[in-house]
């Protein structure tokens, strides 16, 4: 009976966090697409994007690590890590360590601090949520890297919406349209 | 068309406190609460997105109880306090069922 009564304990305490990992009700999440635009600009660099769990780029917090594509697309990561880009010599890249970066943190934490390598991203947005209702379909993030700046929010943002934007603009106009002559009818009489 | 089932419950909702309210015409109470909902819900929805926190949703909702009493009494020609009491208890009623579901 007292071994019931902690498992119960422990089930009650441990529901919040398990929940905290699912996708809350009446929401769905949205797909965001992260790109650097200017990266043929940077021939003899590479860049990585790295998670950190929490908000800081601390080498303890890391959960991963990914190359950015050539074509500038940069890959997300678990919903409650942070992600920041980093600038890197070609040759000091290596895809191996990237590759198994999710099965050893150690090896990538140690690999990530030997690096000489230039925060160029930081905090980038990857992972939202909307209401079910959303008229958002998918966020297009353009970045235009610089290395004299630490760059947080998109040189340039486009928001791809659903045909629900016209249903919420079109539908309340014809609704009050048709309550004002109702309501013009009725006080004519 | 995740919006389409609470959209249909709150007309029906609201139609019933119109309905207990007034007791008569209830084919116009079911049209003025269609009318009613379908101006107010698209754009409760519209703003609801940009801000999801519980703050925005009280809100939006207090803005939906102020529109639809001066809807309600302009439709139902009735007076304000009565109107204002309409508005409450069908936006109260809604919003807890939204809470439910």
């Amino acid at each position: 009976m007292k071994n019931i009564l902690i498992l119960l304990i422990l089930v009650s305490l441990t529901l919040p966090f398990v929940n905290a990992d699912l996708i809350n009700p009446g929401f769905h999440s949205l797909n965001i697409n992260n790109k650097i635009t200017n990266i043929a600009d940077f021939p003899d660099y590479s860049f990585i994007s790295v998670c950190y769990l929490g908000i800081e780029n601390n080498s303890n917090n890391i959960c991963g690590a990914s190359k950015v594509e050539d074509d500038g697309t940069i890959y997300g990561c678990y919903k409650f890590a942070s992600l920041y880009v980093y600038a890197v010599k070609k040759s000091d890249l290596d895809n191996e360590i990237l590759k198994d970066s999710l099965k050893n943190f150690d090896r990538l934490s140690l690999y990530l601090d030997s690096l000489n390598k230039t925060l160029v991203l930081e905090n980038l947005e990857h992972y939202k949520q909307v209401p079910v209702s959303s008229t958002q379909k998918e966020i297009n993030n353009d970045y235009t890297v610089d290395f004299a700046k630490v760059k947080t929010t998109p040189d340039k943002r486009e928001i791809s919406r659903n045909n629900l934007i016209y249903y919420y603009i079109c539908v309340p106009i014809i609704a009050l349209v048709i309550i004002a002559i109702i309501i013009i009818r009725k006080y004519r009489r | 068309m995740n919006f389409v089932f609470p959209l249909i419950i709150t007309i029906c909702l609201e139609y019933l406190v119109y309905v207990i309210a007034f007791r008569k015409r209830y084919l116009e109470l079911l049209n003025y609460s269609i009318l009613i909902n379908t101006f107010t819900n698209p754009l409760a929805n519209l703003f609801y997105e940009f801000n999801t926190s519980l703050l925005n949703f009280l809100i939006i909702e207090f803005f939906v109880f102020f529109l639809e009493t001066f809807l309600i009494m302009g439709l139902m020609n009735i007076n304000y306090k009565k109107a204002i009491l309409i508005s409450l208890i069908a936006n109260i009623t809604s919003t807890l069922i939204f809470f439910i579901i």
